[in-house]
């Protein structure tokens, strides 16, 4: 009698705890940018190491904020290959004076902000894209 | 049926590692726990990355180290050992200024129960302005952490793995230095190259601890990180003191894996009569369990004193958030020496 119960909340708890598929993001800069970036241009970007434009314009990088399945997708494709939790990275960019980028709600405040601002940079799900933006880089 | 209960209960066993999978310490560093508009901004507030007051570009934090020490054939004693502030502003997206300042052995608790501060020192640590003309030129001016090795630029009880620290990093070198900079990064296919020059023809702020600086000082940096996971750097630094120069030299390496991480440096300083010094570690920590850290730590300096040291630091480090960790250890001597003292030390840093 217990053991069908058992197998039903299994399964349910199973179910719950499986993962949905992260969404296929793409990293967006002002239309009026034509610039071409990596997935390692990206990363030192969003580390804060690269901090200037070809141009020699200061970047303005936007996260999604913590927690949201874009930005888990996007530290998932970008940071891959990153060994050791981001949050030591900034505690130590913390003391020497450096904060992490900004973050924003939405990908459609990613969007805006990004389409508002010629050296922004931001990434959003491919889903939500638009013409304000211009596509740099396709994060899959 | 029971093998049925069985995968059944192992695939919700799974799920649960999927979701749990990569878990460190619980991140506070993400987003605000407090933010209160305000007529120059909404003033937020999230832990181990400081109180950003609106839209002035000023942010104020800082770190706390609480330590237990207990030398051997000593009374044990509770000190509040920093209480360090960090104060950045950003005047412009090029242009900012930071400073760290501290108070040193803010309050002592002896075994008995006294209570005192005899020690207490108001530090300017850092005090800077830096202009960022580009990724690969910037230049700072002001009173600036020396940039030899590893630790010494880094070294915030919340970020080291141990509350003693190696003699190699603060002995050979002052601390900090009161000039100019000129500082910035390349970038090859993968990974950067960072690299500072720097001079030091100023005498450190009123306030500072009353260490001998040297008259002048000149040095370079470089640092390599080629993956995420690997950094190799190199340091030289020439000092004038007592009218005599010396020069130092250094390596230094970092290497992370998930579950381990390997760091080191060796400095070696020779040139002025009793000066001459050298030394090196090698650190260690393992992930035992997920957020406790067994780390260890060999080390060698062989100073201006007679006598050379051989320590080793055995320790565990519990990371309880991602701003906070307490550490514990046992710092042996191999052998007699005149530098460090073997007891066991305990400490509790916050970034806050």
């Amino acid at each position: 009698m217990l053991a069908p119960i058992a197998l039903c909340l299994g399964l349910l708890a199973g179910l719950a705890a499986a993962e949905e598929p992260l969404p296929n993001v793409v990293v967006i800069v002002h239309p009026s940018r034509a610039t071409t970036v990596s997935r390692d241009d990206v990363q030192r970007i969003y580390l804060k190491q690269r901090r200037f434009w070809e141009d020699g314009r200061a970047i303005l990088p936007v996260n999604r904020e913590y927690g949201s399945d874009v930005r888990k997708a996007f530290e998932h494709l970008v940071f891959a290959d990153w060994k050791v939790p981001l949050s030591r990275y900034w505690n130590e960019q913390y003391f020497l004076g450096v904060l992490p980028p900004a973050t924003l709600a939405s990908d459609s405040a990613v969007r805006q902000y990004v389409a508002a601002r010629p050296d922004a940079i931001g990434y959003i799900d491919a889903r939500n894209l638009d013409d304000s933006v211009r596509v740099v880089l396709r994060l899959e | 049926m029971t093998w049925a209960l069985a995968v059944t209960l192992l695939a919700s066993m799974a799920g649960r590692a999927t979701a749990v999978e990569g878990t460190g310490p619980i991140d506070v560093g993400t987003e605000p726990i407090f933010s209160r508009p305000s007529p120059v901004g909404d003033i937020s507030y999230t832990p181990g990355r400081g109180l950003q007051v609106g839209d002035t570009g000023l942010t104020l934090g800082g770190y706390t180290d609480l330590v237990a020490t207990r030398n051997e054939g000593e009374d044990a004693q509770f000190t509040l050992q920093d209480l360090s502030f960090l104060i950045l502003l950003r005047l412009t997206e090029r242009l900012h200024v930071f400073s760290e300042l501290e108070i040193e052995d803010v309050l002592e608790v002896a075994a008995d129960g006294h209570v005192g501060n005899p020690d207490d020192r108001f530090t300017v640590e850092r005090l800077y302005l830096d202009y960022n003309g580009a990724d690969a030129f910037s230049v700072r001016g002001g009173t600036f952490l020396t940039p030899v090795g590893r630790w010494n630029p880094r070294h915030a009880a919340p970020l080291v793995w141990t509350t003693s620290r190696p003699l190699v990093t603060k002995r050979p070198f002052d601390p900090n230095a009161t000039g100019a900079m000129l500082y910035g990064s390349f970038f090859p296919d993968a990974g950067w190259v960072s690299y500072a020059l720097y001079g030091q023809f100023a005498g450190l702020p009123a306030g500072n601890p009353p260490f001998e600086p040297a008259n002048y000082a000149a040095g370079a940096r470089f640092e390599f990180t080629p993956i995420s996971n690997l950094s190799l750097g190199a340091s030289y630094r020439a000092a004038q003191k007592f009218g005599r120069w010396s020069h130092l030299g250094g390596v230094d390496g970092l290497w992370q894996w998930s579950w381990l991480e390997v760091q080191g440096e060796a400095v070696v300083e020779e040139g002025r009569p009793g000066a001459q010094q050298w030394g090196l570690y090698l650190q260690a920590a393992v992930e035992l369990v997920p957020r406790l850290y067994l780390v260890e730590r060999y080390e060698y300096y062989d100073g201006p004193k007679p006598g050379v040291a051989n320590l080793i630091a055995s320790g565990l480090l519990y990371r309880l958030l991602s701003n906070t960790v307490f550490k514990i250890e046992y710092l042996a001597q191999a052998s007699r020496s005149p530098y460090g003292v073997p007891g066991v030390k305990a400490s509790l840093a916050v970034l806050f």
